[in-house]
C-alpha cells in the first residue's frame, strides 16, 4: 500500500466563494459557558422551569474542563461577572475577535444537557440551551455562529431539534460528544445524521461524553488526566463505527468536525483501519473503498490542542502522512488553555498555502462563510 | 501461445484444486462445480501460496448499509496469510481492483488426443497440446491451461512505430 496521493475537496464541497468576497477565517471551536442553570429559566416552559427551581437549580457541569483547573482558562482570558471566562458575550467577543483574529467563530456550548438521563428533561434543556445561545449570544454579534446541542439520548428528538434550529440560519453545525451511549454509526443514531445532511450542517464530534457508561473504553478512570488523554481512543472507535456502519454511504453529504481531540493520532489509525478492512471487508460489503479515502473526504479536525505539531516542520510532515491538505481547520478552543497558543500551529508549516487552507478554505468547505474581499 | 495439459478432467473433482508448475511458475487450477479457474499461486501482497492454501469463499455486496447483503458462494479466493480476497474468476482483488490483482490463466476442458500422451517420468512431448511435467492418461477430457497473455506486450519495434515522430 503506497502513500496516498494528496486529495483536495471533500464531500459536498461544490461551493464557490461569491464574486467580490473571500472565504472567511473561521475559529471552529470557541466555548460559550452557561453561567448558571437559572440562565435557562426564561427559555424553559413552566413545567420544566418549576422543576428546575424545585430542585434548587442543579447545574449540569460537564466537568470536561473543571473550573479553575489548568486547562479551563488561558492567561489573559477576560472573565465574566462571575469570574469565569466565556460566560459573557462582550468579553468573549473582545478576546476572540482581537486584531488578526477570525472573521467568524463557532460557539460550542458544552453545558451538560446530554448528561441528563431523563429523556424529556434532556430534550427541554437542549431546546432551552439553544434558545439561550441564539438570544444572548448570536443576537449580540453577527460574527458568532453556534453548534446545535441535541438530546442525544433520543435521536428522533435530536433530529427535531436540528430541524428547529436550522431554521434560524445561524447554527453552523450539530454538536455531538465524543463518547455516546451507542456508537454514532449505529442505526439508532441515523436520524441525527439524516437531519444534519438534510440541512447541510456538519456534525462536530467534540471531546465530552454522555456518561451512560464509563467514559473511556476500558472503564472508569481515576483522574481527570486519564479522562482527557483517553478521549482520542473514543474518537477512533466512533470513526470506526461511522465508517463501518455505512453512515457515509447512506448520507453521502455528511461532514464531520472532530473538535478538541487532536489529530496526530489520525495517520496510524487510518493505516490500521485500511489494513484490517482488506481482511474484514466481507463484514461491511457496502464499504467499497478504503476507510481512509472516506475519512479524508468527510472528516475534519480542529487544530487546538496542537499536540506538538506547532514545532517547525511537524505540521508539514503530519499533513503529508494524512495524505490531504483538507483535513485540518483552525480553532482557538477559547478560553481553554493548552501548551501552545492557538496560532502557534502556523509555526509547524513552511507552506503559507497550507496555513491559508487551514484558516479559510477548509472552513469554507464546511460552513460556506465569506466576507467582502477588502475586509 | 502455449497450452499445457495439467490434468485429466476427472483428476480435479468439484471443490478440489491442483497446483502445477508451468514455465517455472506455480499455478493453481480450481474446479468449482464444473467451472475451472486458474490463478498464479502467489499472493501479490506478501507472496503467500494463495492457491495452495487459500480458502474459496463467497463474495458479499450490499447496495446500501440498510439493504440486504447479497452473498454469492465460490466467488473469491481468500489468502491464507491476511485474508485479502481476490475474484477467483479474474484474479482481481476486491479491496483495490485497479492495482492489486493475481495473474489469471485461461482454462479449457478439451477432449484428449493420443498425440498428447506423455511418459510417466514427466517428459515433454510436442503435440497439439504441450504437456509439461505431468503424466496423464488421455482417455477422457483433459484440463488445459493457456499461459499466453491475453494482451500480449508490444515488441520494442511495435512500440517505436506507435510513438509519435520526434519533432525537430
Amino acid at each position: 500500500m503506497g502513500a496516498p496521493a494528496m486529495t483536495t475537496g471533500g464531500a459536498g464541497t461544490n461551493r464557490s466563494v461569491p464574486e467580490g468576497r473571500r472565504a472567511a477565517v473561521v475559529d471552529c471551536d470557541v466555548h460559550a459557558v452557561l453561567p448558571s442553570a437559572r440562565n435557562l429559566l426564561p427559555y424553559l416552559d413552566d413545567y420544566w422551569a418549576d422543576q428546575l427551581v424545585a430542585q434548587l437549580a442543579p447545574y449540569y457541569e460537564p466537568g470536561y474542563h473543571p473550573p479553575a483547573s489548568p486547562i479551563a482558562e488561558r492567561p489573559g482570558a477576560t472573565p465574566g461577572p462571575d469570574g469565569r471566562a466565556g460566560t459573557a458575550v462582550d468579553a468573549l467577543v473582545a478576546d476572540v475577535f482581537t486584531d488578526g483574529g477570525p472573521d467568524f467563530a463557532v460557539l460550542n456550548c458544552l453545558y451538560g444537557v446530554q448528561q441528563i438521563h431523563q429523556p424529556r428533561r434532556e430534550i427541554a434543556h437542549a431546546r432551552a440551551l439553544n434558545d439561550w445561545i441564539a438570544r444572548e449570544w448570536l443576537d449580540a454579534d453577527d460574527r458568532l455562529r453556534a453548534s446545535i446541542a441535541v438530546p442525544q439520548g433520543t435521536p428522533d428528538a435530536a433530529a427535531e431539534e436540528i430541524d428547529r434550529c436550522a431554521a434560524d440560519g445561524r447554527f453552523a453545525q450539530v454538536l455531538l460528544l465524543g463518547q455516546s451511549e451507542l456508537p454514532y454509526g449505529r442505526q439508532i443514531n441515523w436520524p441525527i445524521w439524516e437531519a444534519a445532511e438534510r440541512h447541510g450542517l456538519p456534525v462536530a464530534l467534540h471531546i465530552g461524553g454522555v456518561f451512560r457508561q464509563a467514559p473511556t473504553s476500558v472503564g472508569w478512570p481515576s483522574t481527570y488526566l486519564e479522562w482527557y488523554v483517553g478521549q482520542q481512543s473514543n474518537l477512533e472507535a466512533q470513526l470506526a463505527s461511522i465508517v463501518s456502519e455505512g453512515v457515509l454511504q447512506k448520507f453521502p453529504s455528511t461532514r464531520i468536525v472532530v473538535s478538541e481531540l487532536g489529530f496526530g493520532w489520525v495517520p496510524p489509525f487510518l493505516w490500521k483501519f485500511d489494513k484490517l478492512w482488506k481482511s474484514y471487508r466481507p463484514d461491511v460489503p457496502w464499504l467499497t473503498e478504503r476507510p481512509s479515502d472516506l475519512i479524508r473526504r468527510h472528516v475534519r479536525f480542529t487544530t487546538a490542542p496542537s499536540d506538538g505539531f506547532e514545532q517547525p516542520g511537524a505540521l508539514d510532515r503530519l499533513v503529508d502522512r494524512l495524505g490531504s491538505q483538507d483535513m485540518l481547520v483552525y480553532s482557538s478552543d477559547y478560553p481553554h488553555r493548552h501548551h501552545s497558543a492557538p496560532r502557534e500551529i502556523e509555526n509547524g508549516s513552511s507552506d503559507p498555502a497550507l496555513i491559508d487552507r487551514i484558516r479559510r478554505a477548509n472552513a469554507f468547505d464546511l460552513y460556506g462563510l465569506s466576507v467582502p474581499s477588502d475586509l | 501461445m502455449t497450452r499445457y495439459i495439467v490434468a485429466n478432467a476427472t483428476d480435479i473433482a468439484p471443490g478440489e484444486r491442483k497446483i502445477v508448475e508451468l514455465e517455472g511458475r506455480s499455478v493453481g487450477i480450481f474446479n468449482l462445480d464444473g467451472e475451472y479457474y486458474a490463478l498464479l499461486n502467489r499472493c501479490p501482497h506478501a507472496g503467500a501460496p494463495l492457491c495452495e492454501h487459500g480458502t474459496v469463499f463467497g463474495v458479499s455486496s450490499a447496495e446500501s448499509p440498510d439493504k440486504p447483503i447479497d452473498y454469492e458462494r465460490q466467488r473469491s479466493l481468500r489468502c491464507p496469510w491476511h485474508a485479502w480476497e481476490f475474484d477467483i474468476r479474474t484474479g482481481v482483488s476486491f479491496y483495490d481492483p485497479r492495482n492489486a490483482r493475481v495473474r489469471k490463466y485461461e482454462v479449457d476442458v478439451v477432449p484428449g488426443s493420443p498425440q498428447d500422451v506423455a511418459g510417466p517420468d514427466g517428459g515433454r512431448q510436442e503435440g497439439p497440446l504441450v504437456l509439461e511435467g505431468y503424466a496423464v492418461s488421455v482417455e477422457g477430457d483433459v484440463v488445459v491451461v493457456d499461459t499466453s497473455r491475453r494482451r500480449p506486450g508490444r515488441t520494442r519495434e511495435q512500440a517505436a512505430e506507435r510513438r509519435p515522430a520526434a519533432t525537430a
